[in-house]
């Protein structure tokens, strides 16, 4: 299991990485680092970097043949005069249907990579549930980041079939693309464009990116190792151990998983993009405080946002612009008033990057319920909308300006997430059925209880510990959600007084981080996938 | 530019050092060893010993969660009348044994070294492979494994491997049991269902090179130091088995070594399967610690002629940790 | 440029549109709303719009989209 937050991470692999790359030549700056994370790569996923190869393989080769194939077309269409639409009409169809083939095999290709390694076992498991049959599932290990490159390589073709990007010719640059050592465990997913130049571009470092980076890194580690590999103690007691649950305990291990998650995720991001920074590089930013979402939409707009990106752009378009689609809203357009023609087909769009969604987190049907849970609930929304409306006007409510309105808003988007949240760290459906309904039947105060904190595997102390940098980080949230730049405005500060707050930081995290004796090891939750 | 280029690097630079120097001496101060072992605490039981009265202590044990969990030395004390100590912690090493072991002939001069010999088996895969191949690329890969890094850093700055001192006024039970010396109290009992884990069997589970060659390294210590090495294997259903017996009473065999299997020894010890462990079979609970504990020292009393101590105005203090540690048994909240 | 207009009020009622307004910049259209709005613009003007048309330089404002769509259509919007 790679972790990020190891010294042989900080001080090796990057360490190594970022000085050879600060003292380099701009030429090969990008050649050191394909070479750091490769060798980060393969010696933390040692044989399973055959994935990783067949990905890069087929990305680059494809690519080059979609781009050579719309090049030949253009060519021979510039050799027909201008007066010949149906000539020109035939050559162009001919092309795309090339192109189209090619792009659609690669990209099943590299999908059936991740199909194959990571939901095999799932696919197996149902085929023998619904069929009585005993299938052996293969159950490959699958490599690390696999989900995350899997998408970046389907991102670069895509553009590259779109015509957004063009294809490169050295296969290195694009396995640096999907090899690079900070996204490639937990992303962000980045497309070409975003991150791909951006490598190959061997941009100089300054002293400002150095700096302002590290502040971030240590951000990073603060939230992943103060507080969250904190709260996974009682997250694990409570969901382990559930039948002897319910009431406000379990609502406090929902509440706990959500701060966990949130923290470890955004902590890790924290700490990908703060080392990116110190090499100059600026990689796309996943969270922008989620919790202050107002809508289901807007969540997913600040959770994971380059997923969301991912989605919206190569399944939610790539859906609503395919022929079939088309056809379908064709025909609703006659059938139903106005508002609902234009929302169905949006609504069926939705439902493939829903599903998706769900079915990218996890191989079990907890998670394509998952996805299907927001689906429901944002569809439904979005049919009951003239209604909301009308209600609101008989309510004299204005829905943009009111404050209450907004608060209520924000609340009742927050406890969407928390079910859901249950939904994703239940062991199963069932389980996760249970538990809301000990949750909202039973009464049960334990986790209140004075003394029985040792039950929940922590102590005082690290209660104590989760509320301050809780405190901290919503401290920290609501500055930067009103815009203020606090790692500049700590940049700022002059040289003597910046050295005591960094390593005051510093030292905070390592002494009050939760690791070593008394806590148990934590996996990064993303980097499963 | 170069003027400004200059003072950048020379301001990273300098706080690099800045940082570096205060980890030094934080850890020394503050988080090392010898201020760990003082603490009234549970916590990092392996370094007891370092507050122990010089040459006092004649037995000595290393291993990992199966020897915290299986020997008791204020129970040999009692029965006994034999001082020692256990330098165990979850998962440890071989290497890490021979450092530990290192550290306590500083200060003392055992006679007898127990040693456990689940550490033999831990890099052995759930499946029962072993990554043993003579490869040399495999070697080099382990040999480069981040982990031994991670570690080296750790004991560089202490700081890291003890900065949890703060929080050790626990509550917890475990916690308050200190000066045990080594061994970490529980009491729960876990029914434990048939298994006959010790059937036997022709085939040997092949020891890992790297494994052995460590473990001939601290015997080769213990010879140095004209101690005697006891391998030593605590009942441990869940990690334990006959093809491991096997291959470890080999292994003692070539070596010259005694090999004590207790997994072959319910009946002596007066053990009932169903209720001397306190979790899935992996270890030994209070009740089974003294009968392994009482086996132990009967083997030792008969083949190692330690002077005894009860009574000794020198080692007074042993009884009261033996009066306090009951006491607080005794009060113990039945959960 | 009175129906693009006209498309685009009926999607998003509240937002106020002229011919310069910055469609993606300013919010008017979102990733859903664009979809429904290419899709109104296909069945105005009898035009097939494929994905690989969606690009700022079509659709940054209104003036972008009427003369992508007359270039599109060859002819006057």
């Amino acid at each position: 299991m790679i972790a990020y937050n190891t010294f042989s991470f900080f001080l090796l692999y990057f360490g190594g990485t970022f000085l050879l790359y600060s003292l380099s030549p701009k030429k090969i700056k990008w050649f050191v680092l394909l070479l750091g994370s490769f060798v980060f790569y393969f010696f933390t996923a040692k044989g399973h970097v055959i994935s990783l190869l067949i990905c890069i393989l087929i990305s680059w080769g494809a690519g080059l043949l979609i781009q050579l194939l719309g090049d030949t077309m253009q060519r021979k269409v510039k050799q027909v005069p201008k007066e010949e639409k149906g000539k020109r009409k035939k050559i162009r169809d001919r092309y795309g249907i090339y192109k189209r083939c090619v792009f659609t095999v690669a990209v099943v290709s590299i999908v059936s990579i991740l199909l194959v390694c990571k939901y095999d076992d799932f696919f197996v498991q149902t085929v023998n549930a619904i069929f009585s049959t005993h299938i052996k599932p293969l159950s490959v290990v699958h490599a690390v980041g696999l989900s995350f490159f899997v998408l970046e390589g389907i991102s670069y073709l895509a553009d590259i079939y779109f015509g957004r990007i063009e294809a490169k010719k050295n296969p290195l640059r694009i396995a640096l693309y999907l090899s690079f050592m900070l996204t490639v465990v937990e992303g962000p997913v980045a497309k070409y464009a975003q991150l791909g130049t951006q490598l190959n571009a061997g941009k100089a470092n300054t002293y400002e990116d150095v700096s302002k980076g590290f502040l971030r890194v240590i951000w990073g580690i603060f939230k992943k190792v103060v507080i969250a590999d904190r709260a996974v103690m009682l997250v694990n007691t409570v969901f382990d151990n559930h039948t002897e649950y319910g009431g406000f305990t379990v609502a406090a291990g929902i509440a706990f998983y959500t701060l966990q998650l949130y923290c470890e995720f955004s902590g890790v991001m924290d700490i990908v993009c703060g080392l990116g920074e110190m090499m100059g590089l600026q990689l796309p930013e996943n969270f922008a405080r989620p919790f202050f979402a107002k809508s289901i939409r807007d969540f997913w707009q600040r959770w994971h946002i380059t997923l969301g990106v991912w989605l919206r752009d190569y399944v939610f378009f790539g859906v609503s612009f395919s022929k079939g689609f088309r056809k379908i809203s064709a025909k609703t357009k006659n059938r139903f008033r106005p508002y609902y023609a234009t929302l169905i087909p949006t609504l069926i769009a939705l439902f493939f990057v829903w599903f998706t969604n769900g079915f990218w987190h996890g191989a079990g049907w907890k998670y394509i319920v998952y996805g299907l849970y927001y689906y429901v609930l944002m569809a439904l929304g979005m049919l009951l909308e003239p209604l909301f409306q009308k209600l609101s006007e008989k309510l004299k409510i204005d829905r943009q300006t009111s404050k209450p309105f907004a608060l209520f808003r924000q609340l009742r988007t927050f406890f969407i997430v928390l079910i859901g949240m249950l939904i994703f760290r239940a062991q199963d459906l069932k389980t996760a059925a249970q538990m809301f309904r000990s949750m909202i039947t039973k009464i049960d105060f334990s986790v209140f209880a004075a003394g029985h904190e040792a039950r929940f595997g922590m102590s005082l102390y690290d209660h104590g510990a989760i509320a301050v940098g809780f405190a901290v980080l919503l401290l920290v949230s609501i500055l930067r959600e009103k815009g203020v730049d606090v790692r500049g405005k700590i940049f700022a500060l002059p040289y003597y007084i910046k050295v005591p707050v960094y390593i005051a930081a510093l030292f905070i995290v390592i002494i009050f981080g939760a690791y070593g004796e008394g806590y148990g090891a934590v996996d990064m939750i993303y980097a499963n996938f | 530019m170069i003027k400004k280029i200059a003072s950048e690097i020379l301001k990273i630079i300098s706080f690099m050092l800045i940082f570096m120097i205060l980890l030094s001496g934080v850890s020394f101060l503050c988080f090392s060893e010898k201020a760990v072992s003082q603490l009234k605490s549970g916590w990092q039981d392996s370094y007891n010993f370092l507050s122990d009265e010089p040459n006092t202590l004649q037995i000595v044990g290393v291993g990992n969660s199966d020897l915290y969990s299986g020997f008791s030395p204020l129970d040999l004390w009692k029965q006994y009348g034999l001082t020692s100590t256990v330098c165990a912690e979850p998962r440890q090493k071989i290497r890490d044994s021979l450092e530990l072991l290192k550290l306590v002939f500083e200060t003392q001069s055992p006679r007898v070294v127990l040693i456990e010999t689940d550490m033999l088996y831990d890099r052995n895969l759930k499946n029962g492979n072993v990554r043993n191949q003579d490869d040399s690329l495999e070697y080099f890969m382990e040999n480069a494994d981040p982990k031994y890094f991670d570690s080296f850093i750790e004991n560089l700055f202490t700081v890291f491997k003890f900065h949890n001192i703060w929080k050790s006024e626990d509550h917890d039970l475990k916690s308050k049991l200190y000066n045990t010396h080594g061994y970490k109290y529980n009491s729960h009992t876990y029914k434990l269902g048939n298994t006959d884990y010790m059937k036997e069997t022709d085939q040997e589970e092949p020891l890992n090179k790297r494994n052995t060659a460590q473990m001939d390294d601290l015997l080769d210590f213990c010879k140095s130091k004209n101690a005697a090495a006891i391998l030593l294997a605590i009942p441990s259903p869940a990690s334990w088995n006959y093809a491991r017996h096997l291959a470890v009473e080999r292994y003692a065999e070539e070596r010259g070594v005694p090999f004590l299997d207790l997994n072959l020894c319910y009946r002596e010890m007066g053990l009932d399967m169903q209720t001397c462990f306190r979790d899935k079979g992996n270890h030994l609970n209070y009740s089974g610690t003294v009968a392994a504990t009482a086996f132990l020292g009967k083997y030792i009393q008969e083949n190692y002629s330690l002077p005894v101590h009860s009574g000794d105005n020198a080692y007074q203090h042993w009884d009261e940790d033996l009066g306090k540690f009951e006491a607080l048994r005794e009060n113990e909240d039945l959960d | 440029m009175e129906t693009i207009l006209n498309i685009l009020r009926e999607i998003n009622p509240t937002a106020q549109v002229d011919e310069t307004t910055e469609l993606m910049e300013e919010g008017v259209l979102d990733s859903m709303s664009m979809v429904m709005f290419v899709s109104a613009l296909c069945n105005a003007y009898d035009v097939d719009i494929s994905l690989r048309d969606v690009v700022p330089e079509n659709f940054a404002t209104p003036e972008c989209v009427r003369d992508f769509i007359a270039e599109l259509c060859g002819e006057e919007v």
